[in-house]
């Protein structure tokens, strides 16, 4: 246990960019999109732009992978104790940042959308009134994000270029089918409602198991990985 | 060498990745509290070896024993190590003294002092992204992360690329300062044979994936010698003897053997104007490598004849 903290405060040790960097990107995402927004009708001004946090968690649990597990294994730790402390700081960051995301929330409401009607940050579709179960799906949604990149990036190195010649081809095309699928049986339409039926505590409920299949991934493709 | 003397275990250890066999059929032993040189060309098979004991990669057959387990997933085992590769990986955005804090929560060993003296001697920049240090100072970061995490079993993977004639020395005289203070098994692969020869105690020479050789620095060297003179006379004394090297220049000669530089040989040059000197390690080292090469080929021939 105590190597898998020795791994999380390995990942954690660096706060500076782990505080400055998501900010600076959602600083800037936000930046960009209110100068979209000035010259627009007040009920235009929605955007995704905050999803851009969420990408930059995937980007961070890849190259906690990519960089940290080398030079974990050469201080020491075991592959088991790898995966527990990333995991753990997962969980720590996406709970800091869910923390962030939903004060930015609440501020957003506040001041009417900054000023500007614009919706920035609340931009999911469920109940706003309880907000444990928000917070609770931001967090998972962080967590995710932070998974899908870990397994990445063990899949890439555990299994090398072959993992992104199949894996990628791969996805396109299981995506490109479905996509065909739904199209072809005009089943837009029950997805769409299948969406807005969701609540908080059933979208955290899918992300949950989400992670949890991608977390499989990761170890089993861990487990067996050779350092170099 | 009973059990509690032996840190390394290694017995018919075969990696094979596809189409080469990094190591093939090795079997070692290393002892606690010694300084290691594993030696030998590129693509030896050191890298290959040092991952597989430290758990870093997986054996095709064969067994390995660190202090007396197998060191594969094995937290208290691998919880005594650190290896410092030749290009060690750090975590992304790291600066010098993220490392460092990093490695205190690894080690309980740190030695939190000896890495700010380490620090201050190789001229290290704390706030310096490590991605933006010279190949150098790469190299001495990795030496003091080695030599402050005090680890029972110390493994440095070319240790000193980079580094010039300075920043060597201070490297040796730190091991051996901090080894004399703290006894701990250091293993330490590289190509400058002659530089590091006087402080290894003990040598593993590998060749195309084979052990070619392995014991104490010592008895290695007092293994063979040099014989020089004239030629006639050196050929005379030589003729009967095993010959591992052989070099001229205008009438004279200087051939090195493999006897023992005893009194009996000293005896028998006596009066003959011929001089023993001590041979150095990079020859024994050198002269093993061909060896295994040749009796490698012989072999392969053979099997071929067959």
């Amino acid at each position: 246990m105590n190597r898998a903290v020795a791994v999380m405060k390995m990942h954690l040790v660096d706060r500076l960019t782990l505080v400055v960097l998501p900010l600076g990107i959602l600083a800037s995402s936000f930046a960009i999109n209110v100068l979209i927004w000035l010259p627009m009708d007040a009920d235009g001004r929605r955007t995704g732009g905050s999803v851009s946090t969420f990408i930059f968690v995937l980007a961070a649990g890849m190259f906690a992978v990519i960089r940290g597990l080398p030079f974990a294994l050469g201080m020491g730790a075991t592959r088991r104790s790898f995966a527990v402390g990333t995991a753990m700081t997962g969980a720590v960051l996406s709970a800091a940042y869910g923390t962030l995301y939903l004060v930015l929330q609440g501020v957003e409401s506040l001041t009417n959308g900054w000023g500007l009607h614009g919706v920035f940050f609340d931009w999911a579709w469920f109940d706003r009134s309880v907000w444990p179960a928000r917070w609770l799906v931001v967090v998972a949604a962080f967590f995710g994000s932070w998974v899908l990149g870990t397994a990445i990036a063990a899949l890439w190195s555990r299994w090398g270029t072959p993992a992104l010649v199949i894996g990628g081809p791969g996805l396109v095309l299981l995506g490109g089918g479905a996509v065909a699928v739904l199209t072809w049986q005009h089943w837009w339409h029950q997805v769409g409602s299948w969406f807005s039926s969701q609540t908080p505590m059933t979208s955290t409920g899918w992300l949950v198991v989400g992670s949890a299949a991608l977390a499989v991934a990761t170890w089993a493709s861990l487990r067996r990985v050779s350092a170099s | 060498m009973n059990d509690t003397e032996t840190v390394v275990e290694v017995s018919h250890l075969t990696r094979q990745f596809r189409g080469t066999r990094a190591l093939d059929d090795v079997s070692l032993r290393i002892a606690r509290d010694s300084i290691t040189g594993l030696l030998g060309r590129n693509g030896a098979g050191k890298t290959t070896l040092m991952s597989l004991l430290t758990g870093q990669d997986f054996p095709t057959s064969g067994r390995i024993r660190v202090f007396g387990e197998d060191p594969l997933e094995n937290a208290p085992v691998l919880a005594r190590t650190c290896f410092v590769r030749e290009n060690q990986q750090y975590p992304n955005n790291f600066r010098v003294h993220h490392v460092l804090s990093a490695c205190a929560n690894f080690h309980d060993s740190w030695d939190r002092d000896l890495a700010a003296i380490l620090l201050a001697d190789f001229d290290l920049p704390r706030n310096r992204e490590v991605s933006k240090l010279s190949r150098g100072m790469r190299s001495a970061l990795g030496i003091l992360v080695g030599l402050a995490s005090r680890a029972p079993l110390t493994i440095f993977d070319e240790p000193y690329l980079g580094l010039d004639a300075t920043a060597r020395q201070q490297f040796y005289d730190a091991l051996l300062k901090d080894y004399a203070e703290k006894p701990r098994t250091i293993v330490l692969s590289t190509h400058l044979i002659d530089e590091v020869s006087g402080m290894l105690e003990e040598v593993v020479v590998l060749d195309n994936g084979r052990l070619a050789l392995s014991g104490s620095a010592d008895d290695l060297r007092g293994r063979a010698c040099v014989l020089s003179g004239p030629i006639e006379a050196v050929e005379s004394l030589v003729a009967a003897l095993p010959v591992l090297n052989r070099e001229q220049m205008g009438g004279h000669e200087a051939v090195t053997v493999e006897v023992r530089p005893d009194q009996a040989l000293r005896s028998r040059i006596a009066g003959m104007g011929v001089e023993i000197s001590a041979v150095s390690l990079q020859t024994i080292v050198v002269q093993a490598g061909l060896a295994a090469r040749r009796s490698q080929a012989a072999s392969t021939t053979e099997g071929g004849r067959r």
